[in-house]
């Protein structure tokens, strides 16, 4: 099934987005976890997975469109030097995430193309969720202080 | 934050450079091996050096050799 090329292209920049996430999410995980920041560690590890799961039917997608799905492609992958500071890297990256699956929903949808579009949107709904939960880590950290904050993240209630 | 992950420079070191006088990204490389390998943080390291400069110098060596000699070739 031939898909249009804009859609394809959508598919693959939302895949980068997702190996990027992929990559440096799993990255703080265990970075997190050296240092012994045990709650941190494991949203991002479960985050990091996630998405790997999900790029999984993307790849199918630009595949069924008749496309290549590019793997190679990578963006720069955000390493901090604290905890905190890789907080407001992941929420950049996860920003970037969510605009790209919107904007694979418009192209697919401006193109009729109802099946890539139900996927984005899906996926979409999922991704603000990880969003939102970073989101409330800004806000906890206002609230609360640096010290504070890091110190609920040592350990892990699972 | 690690700009250059493959030598590991961070931000701050790569500022070092370019207050010390690195005025092209091949200078910084020299200096402290940021964008060496890779080379996936060149850009980056480019954007650094604009910054530091600004627009509108035309007088400086780093203006000429960043911005205003890449606008020329």
């Amino acid at each position: 099934m031939k898909g249009h090329k804009q859609v394809v292209d959508a598919l693959n920049a939302t895949l980068t987005a997702q190996l990027t996430a992929i990559n440096q999410l799993f990255l703080a995980a265990k970075v997190h976890e050296h240092r012994g920041f045990l709650r941190l560690a494991r949203a991002a590890y479960k985050q990091s997975i996630h998405v790997m799961r999900r790029a999984e039917p993307v790849i199918a997608r630009v595949l069924l469109l008749e496309g290549l799905p590019n793997l190679q492609r990578i963006a720069k992958v955000g390493a901090a030097e604290g905890p905190v500071e890789q907080l407001s890297l992941d929420l950049t990256l996860q920003q970037e995430l969510c605009a790209r699956l919107e904007e694979l929903a418009r192209t697919a949808l401006s193109l009729a193309d109802h099946g890539t579009a139900e996927l984005a949107e899906d996926q979409l709904s999922k991704e603000q969720v990880y969003l939102h939960w970073l989101e409330a880590q800004q806000r906890e950290l206002a609230q609360l202080g640096h010290d504070l904050y890091l110190a609920a993240q040592i350990h892990d209630a699972p | 934050m690690y700009v250059c992950i493959c030598r590991v420079v961070t931000q701050s070191r790569i500022r070092a450079s370019i207050d010390a006088g690195a005025s092209s990204v091949d200078e910084v490389t020299l200096e402290c091996g940021a964008g060496g390998d890779c080379g996936s943080c060149r850009d980056e390291i480019q954007s650094m050096l604009d910054e530091h400069c600004g627009a509108g110098c035309d007088h400086c060596p780093r203006a000429h050799g960043g911005a205003s000699a890449r606008a020329a070739g």
